[in-house]
């Protein structure tokens, strides 16, 4: 096309970015750029299909705007970006500023931050395919245990807010990015949240950094005053491509919900024109519940009634489902049973997953409950709860969306107008507030921020919540008790790990355990690895007590990895035996990439498997303990409660928990509140390991009375007594507790 | 050992044995009985339910902030203090205030000249130190963990309520206060209306007195809302019993079902009551006559069912719309005026309350 065209400079032939100036393009530069014939980036010819993609491309909202998006981004270092769902901002945005950066040119990138994995990967995907490029060269990804780029060849890099934070520990400045795009800025997780504070501070050192917060909602404008520094942030809109949504209420609250879903699909099936349904439910069983139930009924009405209802597809999404069934709800609406017969209908039911991170085309009738499962981290009493409560105004108003995707909807909120009004919070607290911060402390302090306490959050948490992860790091001797990040500590913020499990890992050798306590953490990284179907659960019980080790479920976990692996990592084993194949390979990988760090720290890697079983898994328990010591419960009496050490709460050990007895101590991985206050992935430790390996969290004469200080009095009364009585030094090695509750040097 | 036997004494099998044996006879035992199984159901409870404990345990710990839990720590002497909040402290933090930059710095200033200062002073610096900083900021920072939320089953939004997690004594305080607001309000409110509907009766009277009357003097001979379940002598003959026959026929469910009891008891009295003979003496063929003369259309009967199904206020209202717009008379002024538009003019209006 190019090619005859008379005005094209000469040199604009080999060269389709032929007369760019960095940081200051045009749009329509940069739209002939796109139709040249050559990949300006690659230099090669442009594939059939690139052209038809750019087609469609050319249909979004955003492209229409290109000429003001450079006329801003070419202006300003921060700009603050509204743009609904459909806009094309994901994949078009960080295009755009590629064009303009040039970031090829001059060993630069371009980030974009996604808060989910497989955001970050299926957009990459797109944005490769987009721009003619195959995935992982200049267009890559990178999430948590996988790095799809290529130094020195990527630029345009899709990656998880987390991940990006991680590599701020250790390049603070950030000096390998030209323009750092923050998208779904809206959803406020915490590893966004940290970067807007961390972006702010380092505007002012870089000049030359850009910065886009791009937001769904009208969220931006507290994110445009947050980032008027000197001048206020100038705020870009990008028109969705949404339809009107027609909201009704209800007269009265409803007593049942469910029930009320129920009714109200059904309603709408009967009497409602052709178009999908999405509902939104709280959780895996009332989803699966409702599905059924629905499908009963819906049936019922079809068959008694064949000329004016039609079929329906009933398709359950939440997250524990593996992905080919989640795949489902693409599946198109069940086909009328006759040719002239009413149409079929599609009814996804979901958790709020489909109300940010999926987009079903076809829906037009969204039924809201009101609800949704939230994990709310609190500081006092050191649990994480995941209970049902009340959505926000903003994301109820997320879910009307959700209809007005394809053609005008309607959204069935189970509530009145007026307790929307006055029972919903305005916004869904962002995850800062409500999430344990052990991790992210440790992270900030690697970055070298000292003060934790005038940080510039976009929202502060609760300073108790800051207590409680100084807290744990100062046990954990990750800080020391000025606050000064130890060299363990600095060790340990290199995991991509919890930092229990980071010091777990890193004392393990001492316990000549390494293998198998990198096993362990691995396994505790994955989804859950047990596979429970509805109308197989007896099975599913039966194959797990055949892989459970009495001892704890850490074991448990222990031996599953192995028996995969001596059956050669076979998919098929896991599925006969009830394990979740795809959650056992992420193991793997998860272990592998966390052996490379370790190799890096030299620390050795080591196993005396075959030896002693007994004194083997000792060890292990014994390495956990350094870990988990400040998540101990201690039986109290004969009913099998347990009392949390140091907070006293009563709880209970998880339903899934494998321990044949009762014993009198155990270290539990979480504290979870949901339908009970429940302890889950426990093992069986002995109390003078308590003692011996944290002296300080352990020290009795700073203990809270009560029957768990009195337990721990008597056993080092009887260790005395022993060691009195011996008179020989104890078999263990004395040297292990000194140095495992130390930092390392 | 101790605790096993006392649960065998407050166990069912005891509460089984004794009302076996006697009965309680009298009410006072009954109740006596019921309070006393009340009671150690409730101590039984105590002992033995592990959901309460948990409850329990978790409401004191989020009751307690670990600010708290530190300064009893330090009191009690024990440790050396929490090194996590000396930590904070060091980085400028002091209890009672939230994270996050501070603009102007006006928390920043005040402890230290509080510190030269009298005491009412200082707790006046407290206060300020607690709410946020006075900046453009929207909202403040928090300076509490966000509550638990536990949701009670699936109950729709607008029937549970969002747990604030006060404190338990605040959460009592709350309820007890509610639901003392709950039962006066109710209270208030039957009282009130008991007093309106007796108050509307006693006005239906004289209201139906003067319908009579003026239709009396137009040549009306019968209208329904002459009618007054009240008085039996406002129901011409044969009327009663024309509606006994009807609601026979077809029971109106729209109807009050307490009123047609009534009227059909009424009516089945007047039919088998005594008659004096000198009504067969003297005036039986004319009045045989005039029951004969007054026919009630099936229209009449509905209205007389709907009017009669009216609460007393209602009835009050519908006379009055009557008189007013039939003979522009205004029963609060007590004047029948000439035309509608004299009583638009003068009459202040057509409620009570316009005519004080």
């Amino acid at each position: 096309m190019s090619k005859n065209n008379g005005k094209t400079p000469a040199g604009a032939e080999k060269e389709p970015l032929f007369g760019f100036m960095p940081r200051n393009v045009k749009a329509d530069q940069v739209q002939k750029a796109m139709e040249h014939e050559l990949n300006p980036f690659t230099k090669k010819p442009h594939s059939a299909q690139y052209m038809k993609i750019l087609a469609a491309r050319k249909k979004l909202p955003v492209f229409a705007q290109m000429e003001e998006f450079y006329n801003v981004f070419t202006k300003h270092q921060i700009i603050v970006m509204v743009g609904e769902t459909g806009s094309g901002k994901t994949t078009q945005i960080p295009q755009f500023v590629a064009y303009s950066d040039l970031p090829h040119t001059r060993g630069k990138l371009v980030a974009c931050t996604q808060p989910r994995r497989v955001a970050a990967m299926s957009v990459a995907k797109r944005v490769a395919d987009e721009m003619d490029m195959q995935l992982g060269k200049q267009v890559g990804y990178s999430i948590r245990f996988e790095d799809m780029t290529e130094p020195g060849t990527t630029f345009l890099k899709y990656m998880t807010d987390g991940m990006l934070l991680r590599e701020a520990m250790n390049d603070p400045d950030l000096q390998r990015y030209s323009t750092i795009i923050l998208d779904e800025a809206h959803e406020r997780t915490l590893a966004t949240d940290i970067l807007m504070g961390l972006l702010k501070s380092l505007a002012k050192r870089r000049p030359d950094l850009k910065i886009i917060i791009m937001s769904a909602t009208l969220d931006a404008l507290k994110f445009q005053r947050y980032f008027t520094i000197d001048t206020p942030a100038p705020l870009f809109k990008v028109p969705g491509r949404t339809h009107p949504v027609e909201i009704f209420y209800t007269q009265e609250p409803e007593p049942d919900y469910v029930e009320a879903a129920i009714r109200t699909v059904l309603m709408i099936h009967r009497a409602e024109e052709p178009g999908d349904i999405l509902l939104f439910l709280t959780g895996e069983e009332e989803i699966e519940d409702a599905c059924r139930k629905i499908k009963l009924e819906a049936d019922d009405l079809q068959n008694q009634d064949p000329e004016s209802v039609g079929p329906i597809a009933c398709i359950p999404l939440y997250s524990s489902l593996p992905p080919q069934q989640q795949q489902r709800i693409f599946d198109a609406a069940p086909p009328s049973r006759s040719p002239d017969g009413p149409p079929g209908r599609k009814i996804v039911i979901s958790t709020n997953i489909a109300e940010t991170s999926l987009t079903i085309d076809g829906i037009v009738y969204v039924v809201d409950p009101g609800f949704s499962k939230q994990k709310v981290y609190n500081p006092r009493i050191r649990v994480e709860s995941l209970l049902v409560s009340p959505i926000s105004k903003a994301s109820a108003q997320q879910r009307a969306g959700r209809a007005g995707r394809t053609r005008p909807g309607k959204c069935f909120r189970l509530y009145t107008e007026k307790d929307f009004m006055k029972e919903l919070e305005e916004q869904t607290h962002p995850e800062i507030l409500r999430s344990n911060l052990a991790n992210t402390v440790l992270e900030l302090v690697k970055l070298g921020i000292k003060d934790l306490v005038r940080f510039d959050y976009v929202d502060a948490p609760a300073p108790e919540t800051l207590m409680r992860a100084l807290e744990l790091l100062n046990y954990l001797a990750a800080l020391d008790d000025e606050g000064n990040l130890t060299p363990l500590g600095s060790m340990m913020s290199e995991f991509p790990l919890d930092p229990q499990m980071a010091k777990m890992l890193i004392v393990s050798p001492e316990f000549k355990c390494s293998q198998e306590i990198l096993t362990i953490v691995a396994m505790l990284s994955v989804p859950n690895v047990w596979l429970r179907p509805n109308n197989q659960r007896k099975e599913a019980d039966a194959a797990k007590q055949l892989l459970t080790v009495p001892d704890g479920d850490h074991l448990t976990l222990l031996n599953v990895y192995n028996e995969y692996k001596n059956n050669e990592y076979d998919k098929n084993w896991a599925w006969n035996h009830y394990l979740s194949g795809r959650s056992l390979a992420q193991a793997d990988n998860v272990r592998s990439q966390l052996q490379r760090i370790m190799e890096r720290f030299d620390i050795d890697l080591v196993s005396m498997e075959y030896k002693d079983q007994t004194k083997h898994y000792n060890n292990i328990r014994q390495a956990l303990v350094c870990g988990f010591f400040m998540q101990v419960a201690h039986k109290e009496g004969e009913k099998g409660n347990y009392l949390t050490v140091k907070d006293n709460q009563v709880v209970a050990l998880h339903p899934s928990c494998g321990l044949d007895t009762q014993p009198d101590w155990v270290i539990f991985n979480e504290f979870v509140l949901t339908t009970r206050p429940y302890i889950r992935t426990v093992t069986d430790v002995k109390p003078q390991w308590l003692l011996e390996f944290a002296p300080t969290y352990f020290d009795l004469s700073s203990f809270p009375d009560g029957e768990t200080k009195r337990a721990l009095q008597r056993t080092l009364q009887k260790a005395n007594q022993k060691s009195r009585g011996t008179s020989v030094e104890d078999k263990r090695p004395k040297k292990k507790s000194k140095t495992s509750s130390e930092p390392r040097r | 050992m101790q605790e096993e036997n006392e649960d065998d004494y407050l166990s069912d099998k005891f509460l089984v044995q004794t009302p076996a044996p006697s009965k309680p006879t009298t009410y006072s035992d009954k109740r006596k009985e019921a309070l006393k199984r009340a009671q150690i159901r409730n101590e039984q409870n105590r002992v033995k339910s592990r959901r309460q404990r948990e409850v329990e345990a978790r409401e004191e710990g989020l009751s307690k902030s670990l600010f708290e839990r530190a300064a009893e720590e330090e009191a009690a002497g024990s440790g050396s203090g929490n090194k996590a909040l000396a930590m904070m402290m060091k980085m400028g933090f002091k209890p009672g205030q939230s994270l996050g930059k501070v603009e102007d710095a006006p928390a920043a200033s005040p402890p230290d000249s509080a510190q030269g200062t009298p005491v009412p002073e200082t707790s006046s610096a407290a206060v300020t130190d607690a709410s946020p900083p006075p900046t453009g900021v929207v909202k403040p920072h928090r300076l509490e963990p966000l509550p638990i939320n536990e949701w009670a089953g699936r109950k729709g939004i607008g029937l549970g309520k969002r747990a604030a997690s006060p404190t338990e004594l605040e959460h009592l305080v709350k309820i007890a206060k509610v639901e003392e607001v709950e039962t006066q309000e109710s209270y208030r409110d039957r009282t009130r209306r008991e007093f309106e509907q007796r108050r509307a009766e006693g006005r239906l009277v004289p209201a139906q007195m003067t319908c009579v009357t003026l239709d009396e003097k137009a040549g009306i001979s019968f209208n329904v809302l002459w009618l007054n379940p009240d008085k039996p002598e406002s129901y011409p003959a044969g009327l009663l019993e024309a509606l006994a026959e009807r609601w026979t026929l077809i029971p109106d469910p729209t109807a009050d079902p307490r009123i047609s009891v009534q009227e059909r008891l009424r009516s089945q009295m007047e039919a088998d009551a005594l008659h004096p003979l000198a009504d067969l003496d003297d005036d039986g063929p004319p009045k045989a006559q005039h029951v004969q003369e007054i026919m009630f259309s099936p229209e009449q009967l509905e209205k007389a069912v709907k009017f009669l199904g009216l609460t007393p206020q209602d009835k009050l209202q519908t006379v009055l719309d009557y008189l007013r717009e039939k003979y522009h008379y205004c029963f609060w002024c007590g004047t029948e005026y000439s035309s509608a538009r004299e009583l638009q003019e003068q009459c202040p209006g057509p409620e009570e309350d316009a005519h004080d």
